[in-house]
C-alpha cells in the first residue's frame, strides 16, 4: 500500500496550533540532544535557560530589553512583507535611523533636555525612512528588484558608517572606532528606575498596534494587502503600486529606524559598527513566523527576546554557548513554517490496481 | 443539422465474443459501471452514490450545471481523484484508479478543456510525449505511419510535421484526441471539447466523434450545452449538485424539458431584446487602435470600433484573437502603439485603469480569481476594490469606514441576490455565480456610463448566466454602453444590438443581428473574410 500526499482543502484552527505545539516540542527535542552532546546537563541548561530568561523581575525586565529592537523590526518586517514588498534592508535601515538619530542629537548642542526623546524617535524613523526611500523610487521609476537594491544597501550603510567612525565620528584619541559616550541627559527616559527600563518596549508595543492599525483600518494599508494578495487584480482596478510600496518600504524602513535609535539612546549609548548583531534578520524570521501578522509578533518577538536573554545565564551556569539558542531559534522558525505547510496536507493511503 | 444519426448500441460494437464473456446475456455491454461512487470535498458532497454506466461503442453525453458533479465524475474515472465511497468497474471487472496512469494502461484517456500540447514542438513529437516506450530509442519513421494511418482512419488532415503553434484551436484539440488513441484507449473523456471551437470545428468534431464511436470506441461527452447533447449523444446522463438525476436516450424527451432537469427549474432561454438601434454619438471611441501582446506580437491590428448609449456591442471570435488585448488596452492597463481612445467625446491623452475608471467605464474581467478580485478579501473589502479612496467609504483623510462598507455590502449582497452569510465572508468560499455577482455589483454600483465585460458568463451555472443577461440588459436600457467579449456565440446572438467578428487582431465585420447567418458568422471567426 503507498502512500501519497494530498493537500487538505480545509485546515482548522486546532490543527494548525496542534502542528506549532509538535513542532515547538520537536525543536527543544533536538536542541536538549544537541546540549547532551556537548557534555551538559540537559535539565539544569533549560532550568538556566527558563531562570535567565523570566526566572524573575530583573530577569523578566531584562528580556523586555532584548525584545525591543526585534519586535521593532519585525513590525516594519510585518508591513512590507503583507504587500510582498521583501524588505531585506531592515539592518540597514536600522543603522541609518540609528546613525540619523546620532547625528541629530551630535549636531544639536544645548536644547533642552526634553526634546531629545524626540531627537530620538524623529531621527530614527527619518533616517530608516530615507533609506527606504531609496529601494522604493528605484522600484517605481526603474523596476529595480527590492530584494537587489534593499540588500545591497545593507552594505552601503554599513561601509559609511565605518568611514564615519574612522573620521568624523570617532571619539579623538581612541583606539577603537567608535563615538564618544553619549551625553546622559540625552538618554532615552526611563519606565522604570530598579531594574532600569527604558521607554523603547512600549514605543515597539505603540510601534505594534499602529502597524496593525495601519494594516487592518487604514486606505493605505488596505492598498496593501491589496498589492500583497493580488497585484494583477489590485493593477485592473487601478490601484497604484508603485505609490503604494514606496510608501510601505518608507515606513517600514522607518520602523527599522527606530529600533536603531532606541538601541543606541536607550541601551548602548554609544554608536559602533557592532550595534546590531543582526535585529534586521531576526525581525524577519520573527515577521514569517508570526504569519506576517503583526499582533502575533509580540509574543513571537518576546519568546526570542526571552530565549536571548536567558542564553547569557545558560553559558554562565552550564558553560553551553549562547549560540545554541540561535540554533533553537532556526529550529523553531524552520520547524514551525515546515509544520503550517505539512497540516496542509494528509497522508493518505492509495492502492494499486491490477 | 444532424450529423450523427441514432444508432442501435450494438451495430457499433466489434467485439460481441467479449461482451458475452464478460457480461453474458446483456446485448449492451457495459464498459465502464459505477456503483454507488460518492466523493466528498470539505463542505461539498460533489458526487452522491451515482451509478453511472457506459456502454461499449455510444456517445454518452454528461449534461449538468457548473458544479453539478461532471468533472469530478470523470476525474474519478480517469484516476485523477479517488473516491470516497463504491466502485468502478471496468469490462466487468473491480478495478481501482488510483492514477490518471493505471486509467490510461486500462484504455481509459482524457481530453481536458485546456490542452496540454507544447507549442513549439511539432505534431508527432508532442504525440510521442505521452506515450511510453520500451528501449531507448524511438523509430520515428514507424511511429509517423501509424499517425498517418490514424489520421486517414478518422479523415483527419494534420501534418504530423507541423509545429503546434501553426495549428488551429480545432486541430490541437485534435491532436490531443489522437494522442489518447494512439495510446490505444478504449474509453475517451472530452471535458467540454466545444468550448473553444468555431461552429464549423464543433461540426467537424461531431464527424470525426461519430467515426470513433463507429470503430468501437466508447466516448463520455461533457458539455452544459443542450443543442450539442441532441446532436451526437446515445445516451444522456443528467447530473445536478452531485445526484444522478436521469439517464436516458436521446430524443426521448425535449430540449425544455432537459433543461428543465438540468436547472431544477423553469428559466427563460431567450431574453428580451432591444430593438431600436442607437444613434446617439458614442460614449467610448476607439479609432485605428494598434497593440502588441506579452509576446510583443501585434495583437491589435487597426480597430476602430464605437460604444454607443442603449447598445450592447458584442465581440464574437474565438479565443486568443485580439479579445484580451482589446479589454486591456480598453481599461488602460495595456499601452497601444498607435490609435486613441475617446470617452464622451474627448480624448484620453494619458490612458491608465484609475483615469478610465474615473470616467466612468467600469469592467468585468475574464479571469474573476485572477483579475477580477482578491480570493483571501472579505466580500466588503473586495466591493471597494478600486473604490477605496471614494469620500463614501472613508472616515477622514487616512481610514476606512467600515460601517458604511458593510451597510454598502449588505445593499448589494440584496440587490444581487448574492447567497453569503455575511459581508465578512472571505469571498473564495462563494460559488463561482456569487463570485461573478460580487465583481458585477461592484461595477453597478457605480453607476457606469459604460461597462466593458470580458466573458462575463464563463463557466458559470445557468442561473447565474441568466442573472448577469438580466443585468447586462438592465445596465443597457438605462443608457449604458456596453461592450461584450464573448466565447460563446449564442450569448452574442442573444444579447447584441451590434456584432463585431474579431480575428486575428482584426475586426473583420460590424452588423446588426440578422444581416448574417450562424454559418456565415463562423466562416468569419475562421478568418473567412465576407465578400463585400
Amino acid at each position: 500500500m503507498p502512500i501519497r500526499f494530498e493537500k487538505r482543502q480545509h485546515v482548522g484552527r486546532l490543527r494548525q496550533l496542534a502542528a506549532i505545539g509538535i513542532a515547538l516540542a520537536t525543536s527543544l527535542l533536538i536542541t536538549a540532544i544537541l546540549v547532551y552532546a556537548a557534555g551538559a546537563d540537559v535539565t539544569a541548561a533549560f532550568a538556566s535557560l527558563y531562570q535567565g530568561a523570566i526566572g524573575d523581575k530583573t530577569a523578566l525586565i531584562n528580556t523586555l530589553i532584548v525584545t525591543t529592537p526585534i519586535l521593532l523590526t519585525s513590525e516594519a518586517a510585518v508591513l512590507a512583507f503583507r504587500g510582498n514588498i521583501w524588505n531585506i534592508g531592515l539592518e540597514g535601515q536600522l543603522y541609518a535611523g540609528a546613525m540619523f538619530a546620532y547625528w541629530i542629537y551630535a549636531s544639536t548642542n544645548g536644547i533642552p533636555a526634553g526634546f531629545y526623546p524626540l531627537i530620538i524617535i524623529l531621527g530614527g524613523f527619518i533616517g530608516g525612512g530615507i533609506l527606504g526611500f531609496i529601494p522604493g523610487i528605484l522600484k517605481s521609476k526603474f523596476q529595480v528588484d527590492v530584494i537587489i537594491s534593499t540588500v545591497m544597501l545593507n552594505y552601503v550603510i554599513a561601509y559609511f558608517l565605518d568611514f564615519l567612525l574612522g573620521s568624523s565620528w570617532r571619539v579623538p584619541g581612541s583606539f577603537y572606532y567608535q563615538t564618544a559616550l553619549i551625553d546622559e541627559k540625552a538618554d532615552l527616559p526611563l519606565l522604570i528606575n530598579n531594574p532600569p527600563l527604558h521607554m523603547g518596549f512600549l514605543v515597539a508595543l505603540i510601534m505594534a498596534g499602529a502597524v496593525y492599525i495601519i494594516l487592518k483600518w487604514s486606505r493605505f494599508g488596505y492598498k496593501i494587502r491589496a498589492i500583497g494578495e493580488n497585484p494583477r487584480a489590485s493593477l485592473f482596478k487601478g490601484i497604484n503600486a508603485a505609490r503604494t510600496i514606496t510608501i510601505a518600504l518608507i515606513l517600514s524602513g522607518g520602523v527599522a529606524g527606530l529600533a536603531g535609535a532606541i538601541e543606541l539612546f536607550g541601551l548602548r549609548h554609544r554608536l559602533r559598527s557592532d550595534l546590531s548583531p543582526g535585529f534586521g534578520w531576526t525581525g524577519m524570521m520573527i515577521a514569517m513566523l508570526a504569519g506576517r501578522d503583526p499582533i502575533i509578533a509580540i509574543p513571537a518577538a518576546l519568546f526570542f527576546g526571552a530565549l536571548e536573554n536567558g542564553s547569557l545565564k545558560m553559558q554562565i551556569t552550564t558553560g553551553v554557548p549562547t549560540s545554541l539558542v540561535d540554533v533553537l531559534q532556526a529550529l523553531v522558525v524552520f520547524l514551525i513554517l515546515g509544520s503550517q505547510v505539512i497540516a496542509n496536507y494528509r497522508l493518505r493511503r492509495v492502492a494499486y490496481e491490477h | 443539422m444532424t450529423l450523427i444519426k441514432q444508432e442501435n448500441h450494438q451495430e457499433g460494437f466489434p467485439e460481441p465474443g467479449l461482451a458475452n464473456l464478460t457480461n453474458p446475456g446483456n446485448e449492451s455491454y457495459e464498459i465502464i459501471k459505477t456503483i454507488n461512487l460518492t466523493k466528498r470535498f470539505p463542505l461539498v458532497l460533489a458526487l452522491d452514490h451515482i451509478n453511472f454506466d457506459l456502454r461499449k461503442g455510444e456517445i454518452h453525453a454528461l449534461l449538468g450545471e457548473n458544479g453539478a458533479g461532471k468533472t469530478t465524475l470523470s476525474e474519478c474515472l480517469y484516476g485523477y481523484y479517488q473516491p470516497d465511497e463504491g466502485e468502478i468497474y471496468y469490462k466487468g471487472k473491480k478495478v481501482i484508479l488510483s492514477s490518471p496512469r493505471s486509467a490510461i494502461s486500462l484504455g481509459i484517456g482524457m481530453v481536458h478543456q485546456h490542452f496540454v500540447l507544447i507549442r513549439s514542438h511539432s505534431v508527432l513529437e508532442n504525440i510521442l510525449l505521452g506515450t511510453r516506450h520500451k528501449g531507448f530509442r524511438i523509430d520515428v519513421s514507424k511511429a509517423k505511419s501509424k499517425f498517418e494511418i490514424l489520421c486517414k482512419d478518422y479523415g483527419l488532415d494534420i501534418n504530423p510535421d507541423s509545429l503546434i503553434s501553426q495549428l488551429s484551436v480545432g486541430q490541437q484539440q485534435w491532436v490531443e484526441i489522437l494522442r489518447s488513441i494512439y495510446e490505444g484507449i478504449e474509453v475517451l473523456i472530452l471535458d467540454e471539447p466545444t468550448a473553444v471551437l468555431t461552429p464549423q470545428e464543433t461540426n467537424d468534431l461531431f464527424q470525426v466523434l461519430g467515426r470513433m464511436k463507429n470503430k468501437g470506441l466508447s466516448i463520455i461527452f461533457i458539455t452544459h450545452k443542450l443543442k450539442e447533447v441532441n446532436q451526437i449523444a446515445d445516451r444522456i446522463t443528467i447530473l445536478r449538485k452531485g445526484k444522478h438525476i436521469v439517464t436516458l436516450n436521446n430524443n426521448e424527451i425535449s430540449e425544455k424539458k432537459l433543461a428543465y432537469m438540468m436547472v431544477g427549474r423553469e428559466f427563460s432561454i431567450a431574453p428580451p431584446k432591444n430593438e431600436f438601434q442607437s444613434r446617439e454619438p458614442p460614449i467610448v471611441e476607439l479609432s485605428d487602435i494598434c497593440a502588441f501582446n506579452d509576446q510583443k506580437v501585434l495583437a491589435l491590428n487597426h480597430i476602430s470600433l464605437g460604444l454607443r448609449p442603449n447598445e450592447i456591442l458584442g465581440i464574437a471570435g474565438v479565443s486568443g484573437n485580439g479579445q484580451k488585448e482589446l479589454f486591456e488596452v480598453l481599461i488602460g492597463i495595456r499601452g497601444k502603439k498607435t490609435g486613441s481612445i475617446g470617452v464622451k467625446g474627448k480624448k484620453v491623452l494619458k490612458s491608465s485603469p484609475s483615469i478610465i475608471m474615473s470616467l466612468g467605464v467600469g469592467s468585468v474581467p475574464e479571469d474573476r480569481f485572477q483579475e477580477g478580485l482578491i480570493p483571501n478579501f472579505t466580500i466588503s473589502e473586495n466591493l471597494i476594490l478600486g473604490f477605496q479612496d471614494s469620500p463614501a467609504y472613508r472616515i477622514g483623510l487616512f481610514f476606512l469606514n467600515y460601517q458604511a462598507i458593510d451597510n454598502y455590502a449588505k445593499q448589494c449582497i440584496s440587490d444581487f441576490e448574492i447567497v453569503a452569510n455575511s459581508p465578512q465572508q472571505q469571498i473564495q468560499t462563494l460559488s463561482g455565480g456569487n463570485i461573478q455577482r460580487v465583481i458585477l455589483a461592484r461595477e453597478l454600483s457605480q453607476n457606469p456610463d459604460c461597462l466593458i465585460a470580458n466573458q462575463p458568463t464563463r463557466g458559470l451555472d445557468v442561473g447565474a448566466v441568466e442573472y448577469i443577461h438580466k443585468r447586462l440588459l438592465e445596465l443597457r436600457d438605462q443608457g449604458a454602453a456596453i461592450l461584450l467579449i464573448s466565447e460563446d456565440l449564442d450569448e452574442i446572438l442573444a444579447l447584441s444590438d451590434r456584432i463585431a467578428v474579431m480575428y486575428r487582431g482584426e475586426i473583420l465585420k460590424n452588423f446588426a443581428p440578422g444581416e448574417q447567418t450562424i454559418e456565415e458568422i463562423g466562416l468569419m471567426m475562421a478568418g473567412i473574410r465576407p465578400d463585400v
